[in-house]
C-alpha cells in the first residue's frame, strides 16, 4: 500500500518539482485561493502557471484515496486563458492509475471591470470513471461512486463536455463569485447540473513596505460552498452532495502560491471529509520567452 | 463498523460487464439529444479559433500613447489617492511593482517588447484616479491585464510609486 501511495506521489510530484525548479527564476504574480469555484480573475497574456492540486479523501463506504490533478494554465489574452488538466488517483488496496485530462477555456466577454463581471467557461474532459480529482460536484455525485474498485471502474470512459457562467465581483477586498455548471457526457445521458460559490478576502488589504513571506497581505482566507444540483430529468437538491469548504492561500513573495482545503460533507450522500492541497507557479512573460527562442 | 476494504486482484475478462456506478439517472428517450465526439470537438475548437479571430480580439497592439487615460470616466479621474506623498506607500508599491508589473514593463519601468515605459510624461501628467482605473481594469484587447484580483489599497500604492518614479 504504502509503496503505492509513494508511486502515485512520485508521479504528480515529480514533474510538479522539475517544472517548478525549471521556471524558479521567473516566477512572478500568484493565483487566488480558491480550488473549485472560478472567479473572474484571467491569466496574465503570455503567462505560465503550472500547479500539481492532491485532494485526501476519507470516505466512510469505501478506502481512502489521494486524487489529484497537474495543471498548466496559460494566458493567451487578456480575456482569453486555457488551461489543460492532467489526472490521476490513487486508491488504498487497489492501485494508482493515470485517469485522463480536461483542456478548459475561459473567456470574458465585457473588457471593463465591472460590478458582476461575467466569464464564459468551456472544457472538453476525457477521463476513465476511476477518476476522483473531484474537480466539479454536479448532478447526483455521491459517495456511491467510490465503492467500485478500480479495476472496473477505469474501463469506463467518460467523455464530457462542461460548461460554467462564471460571476465574479469584487467590493472593499472581498470577492464573491459564483458559478453555474452544466455538464453533458457526450454519450446517452442526461445534462447534469451544479452550483459553486465562493468568498475571500486578504488578511491585509495594504502591502507591507518591506519584503516578507509572512506578512498579512500574503495570506488570502475565504470559504467554498459547492455541489449538485441533480440532472435534465431531476433537477433539484434532492440526492446531491454538497460540501462546505474553508480555504487559505498563501502567496509567497517568489511567485508561488500554497494552499489548502479542509472540505466538509454536508449531506449523508457526500464524502464526509477530504483535504485539498496544491502549490502552484507562474511564470511570467512565457509566451514572450518562446518566441524569442524561434526569432 | 469496520471500514470494508476493497481488494482488486486482477482486472476483469475483456466482456465483462461493467457495473454501473452509484445512482444511474433516469432516462427518457424523447429527451436526450445524443452528440457525437466530433461534433463536441469540432464546436470546441472552432469557438476558440473564431474568438481568437483580430475582428472579435480587438484592435491591433498598440503602444500606450496616453490616449488609454482618456476613456477614463471622470468620476474616477476625480479620485484622491489616500496614499499620495506618503513614503511607506511608495515603497510597497516599488514591492508590488516589481511582484506583478516588472516582468512586462522591466524592472526599471523603461518598458519592454509591447509594453511601454512607465517613467513617460503621460503617467506623470496622468490624474492619480485615471491611473488607478486603468490598471483595475486593463486594456484587454491591447494586453495590459486587469488588476482588479488586487485590492484598491495595493494599486494605490502602486500609483504612488509610478508618480515618484523621474
Amino acid at each position: 500500500m504504502c509503496r503505492r501511495y509513494l508511486l502515485a506521489w512520485l508521479v504528480f510530484i515529480f514533474p510538479s518539482l522539475f517544472l517548478a525548479f525549471w521556471t524558479g527564476i521567473l516566477l512572478q504574480a500568484s493565483e487566488g485561493p480558491y480550488f473549485i469555484t472560478y472567479d473572474h480573475h484571467m491569466e496574465e497574456p503570455g503567462s505560465l502557471e503550472v500547479g500539481f492540486a492532491p485532494i485526501v479523501g476519507i470516505p466512510r463506504l469505501s478506502n481512502n484515496f489521494v486524487g489529484g490533478w497537474m495543471e498548466v494554465e496559460y494566458g493567451v489574452k487578456g480575456w482569453w486563458t486555457t488551461e489543460f488538466y492532467l489526472t490521476g488517483q490513487s486508491t488504498s488496496n487497489q492501485g494508482t492509475v493515470f485517469t485522463g485530462f480536461r483542456w478548459e477555456h475561459r473567456f470574458r466577454p465585457l473588457m471593463g471591470e465591472q460590478w458582476i463581471n461575467p466569464v464564459l467557461y468551456m472544457e472538453f474532459e476525457n477521463v476513465n470513471g476511476a477518476d476522483k480529482s473531484i474537480k466539479e460536484v454536479v448532478g447526483h455525485d455521491s459517495e456511491l461512486d467510490l465503492m467500485d474498485p478500480i479495476a472496473v471502474t477505469s474501463l469506463e470512459r467518460k467523455r464530457e463536455f462542461e460548461t460554467k457562467l462564471i460571476l465574479s465581483s469584487n467590493y472593499r477586498g472581498w470577492n464573491v463569485s459564483e458559478n453555474f455548471i452544466a455538464v453533458k457526457n457526450i454519450t446517452n445521458e442526461p445534462w447534469e447540473f451544479g452550483y459553486a460559490l465562493g468568498i475571500s478576502r486578504p488578511l491585509a488589504l495594504a502591502a507591507s513596505s518591506r519584503e516578507c513571506r509572512f506578512c498579512r497581505e500574503n495570506f488570502i482566507a475565504g470559504l467554498e460552498f459547492y455541489g449538485g444540483l441533480g440532472d435534465w430529468h431531476s433537477f433539484g437538491l434532492r440526492d446531491t452532495s454538497h460540501y462546505l469548504a474553508p480555504v487559505l492561500a498563501w502567496q509567497l513573495g517568489s511567485g508561488t502560491t500554497l494552499r489548502v482545503s479542509p472540505t466538509l460533507g454536508l449531506t449523508s450522500i457526500s464524502i464526509p471529509f477530504m483535504v485539498r492541497f496544491s502549490v502552484s507557479h507562474e511564470v511570467s512573460g512565457f509566451g514572450r520567452q518562446v518566441k524569442q527562442w524561434f526569432k | 463498523m469496520a471500514i470494508p476494504q476493497v481488494r482488486s486482484s486482477s482486472f476483469p475478462a475483456w466482456d465483462a460487464p461493467v457495473p454501473l456506478r452509484g445512482r444511474e439517472p433516469q432516462r427518457s428517450p424523447t429527451q436526450e439529444y445524443p452528440v457525437s465526439h466530433s461534433t463536441v470537438l469540432v464546436m470546441f475548437v472552432s469557438t476558440a479559433l473564431l474568438l481568437s479571430q483580430p475582428g472579435l480580439a480587438g484592435r491591433k497592439k498598440e503602444k500606450a500613447s496616453g490616449a488609454e487615460f482618456l476613456r477614463v470616466p471622470e468620476s474616477a479621474q476625480a479620485l484622491v489617492n489616500p496614499y499620495d506623498g506618503k513614503p511607506d506607500a511608495i515603497r510597497a508599491g516599488r514591492k508590488l511593482f516589481q511582484r506583478h508589473c516588472a516582468s512586462c514593463h522591466g524592472k526599471d519601468a523603461k518598458g519592454r517588447d509591447d509594453a511601454p515605459s512607465l517613467r513617460s510624461p503621460d503617467i506623470r501628467e496622468a490624474a492619480p484616479g485615471a491611473l488607478m482605473w486603468f490598471m483595475k481594469n486593463g486594456d484587454l484587447k491591447n494586453g495590459m491585464p486587469a488588476w482588479s484580483k488586487l485590492p484598491d489599497q495595493q494599486l494605490w500604492q502602486m500609483v504612488s510609486f509610478l508618480k515618484s518614479l523621474e
